[in-house]
């Protein structure tokens, strides 16, 4: 599929949400630098790959 | 033909058969350490062949062949020689290594473990076992060292089975003859307004973002499981001295960037190639690169996965050839008719996968896939919008796929169950929380956003 904003925008928003989630869950506050960074990461390399 | 209240005789015994099989496997009425599910499935199309024939409407091999699709077997084998080359390599070690790195960088402890959960979904193998068995050392080293921190055992757990849902979901966006191939061919093949191979696959990742973090979530806030302390203090040490002792080669890392760069560029370029041109190319690379023998490339089949297939492709052929699915579609229109509507229909049939999970997604995915493609092009028939077909379909899939981590007929869960030393099934329900809301999630990406 094609690469479109709509793809990153998702994949991203989601990864953050994914990332605050997962901070929440292992004891950390939802806002953690290091689980929202690696959310963030985690969406691009899924809109990219 | 016979009827029973307007319903086809023989189709109908074809489906009460058909869940029957499911629901006493899972029961444990059949035995499973004698007739696995997938040899009783295999069964139960020769019961309905036989049944067929009694009963004046026979029906031959080709009937059954037709709904064999050789395309996702062939990439699902080529995918386990990939993975069976890289885990020879000591890429998956590599990329353990480099996750113990990334945990000292900025992103620390929280950003690579949202990283680690992840990475089967990201690598997409067809299988999500590989992953799983590779790199479960790694989800129980951090998991370990995270309730060691907070001094709270269960933590322990939220990584391990976070990661173990991950990885059970990941064989449907898989190119490498995932689950969602078959949906995406069939759909394709009917002509399903602008459906292509690979049509599905960002609305699953995206979906299973979240399956994971909603199962993490939950045995946080709900269902926690507490590990046998003892058995992670030990696997955990064993795994630091087998890493000091082994360490890990260049091979490795070559390989393991070589398949990273390589499948990113399949995706981003799209050759005209087929799928399993590309990975016989990258197999022979790591082979020549790392060194390795065809036995260690062998060593990476897992025949479970191709049985499971195998006997759903058969299953629903018989299913076809004796009308099951215009039965089943006949009932879903009559429940339709409740307040349940076509939408609470589409939802249930949706979730069957994880109501009734099997050891692998492919048995129900490959069974039902015929009938659920029928249901959504009903639904637009009745005047739904074109675009039901896909979410339907999407959803489905995202919840076969992720279905055999729940499974206590030795599914996924059960590798991390194992590891941690938790009761079997333990981990089922908080992953059944986190699937069915991932499958809202596929459904509503694919609806707002087409196939992005």
């Amino acid at each position: 599929m094609a690469y479109t904003i709509e793809l990153f925008m998702v994949s991203v928003g989601v990864g953050l949400i994914s990332g605050a989630l997962i901070n929440i869950s292992i004891g950390y506050k939802f806002h953690n630098k290091g689980g929202l960074i690696g959310g963030l990461i985690v969406g691009l390399l899924m809109a990219i790959l | 033909m016979i009827e029973v209240f307007g319903l086809n005789l023989l189709g109908l015994i074809g489906l009460i058969l058909f869940f029957g099989v499911l629901i006493a496997s899972l029961r444990g009425w059949i035995p499973q350490d004698i007739l696995p599910v997938q040899s009783a499935l295999m069964l139960t199309a020769f019961i309905l062949i036989i049944l067929a024939f009694i009963l004046g409407k026979p029906i031959g091999l080709k009937d059954i062949q037709m709904n064999i699709y050789l395309h996702p077997i062939t990439a699902l084998i080529a995918g386990f020689l990939v993975a069976g080359a890289l885990e020879a390599a000591g890429a998956f070690k590599a990329a353990i290594n480099i996750l113990e790195k990334l945990s000292k960088t900025t992103l620390g402890l929280p950003g690579t473990v949202v990283i680690l959960v992840n990475i089967p979904t990201i690598f997409a193998m067809p299988c999500g076992r590989i992953l799983a068995a590779a790199l479960i050392p790694a989800a129980i080293l951090f998991g370990y060292i995270l309730a060691r921190e907070h001094k709270q055992p269960a933590l322990a757990s939220i990584v391990v089975f976070g990661f173990i849902v991950n990885a059970a979901a990941s064989c449907g966006p898989s190119p490498l003859g995932g689950i969602g191939m078959v949906g995406e061919g069939m759909a394709g093949g009917l002509g399903v307004a602008g459906v292509q191979l690979g049509s599905f696959v960002n609305a699953q990742q995206i979906a299973i973002m979240m399956i994971t973090a909603v199962t993490m979530l939950s045995m946080s806030l709900v269902f926690k499981i507490t590990p046998d302390e003892l058995l992670i203090a030990s696997e955990e040490k064993a795994e630091e001295k087998r890493e000091k002792k082994e360490g890990v080669s260049r091979e490795g890392y070559i390989s393991f960037f070589f398949f990273f760069i390589g499948i990113a560029i399949v995706f981003i370029t799209q050759p005209p190639i087929p799928i399993q041109t590309i990975l016989i190319f990258f197999v022979v690379v790591i082979m020549l690169v790392a060194k390795i023998s065809v036995k260690d490339l062998i060593g990476g089949v897992i025949l479970h996965p191709i049985m499971a297939m195998i006997s759903g492709f058969i299953i629903a052929g018989a299913l076809v050839a004796i009308g099951s699915f215009d039965v089943m579609i006949q009932i879903l229109n009559v429940l339709a008719q409740t307040p349940l509507g076509y939408i609470g229909v589409a939802v249930l049939i949706a979730n069957i996968p994880t109501i009734l999970p099997m050891p692998c997604g492919r048995i129900i995915a490959m069974a039902l896939m015929p009938g659920i493609l029928l249901f959504g092009l009903r639904m637009t028939e009745i005047g739904l919008p074109e675009i039901a077909t896909p979410i339907l379909l999407t959803a489905f899939i995202v919840n076969a796929a992720a279905s055999c981590g729940p499974s206590p007929l030795g599914g996924i869960g059960g590798i991390g169950e194992g590891n941690l030393g938790t009761a079997i099934g333990s981990s089922g329900r908080p992953q059944q929380v986190g699937i069915m809301i991932g499958t809202g999630i596929a459904a509503v990406i694919i609806s707002f956003f087409g196939f992005i």
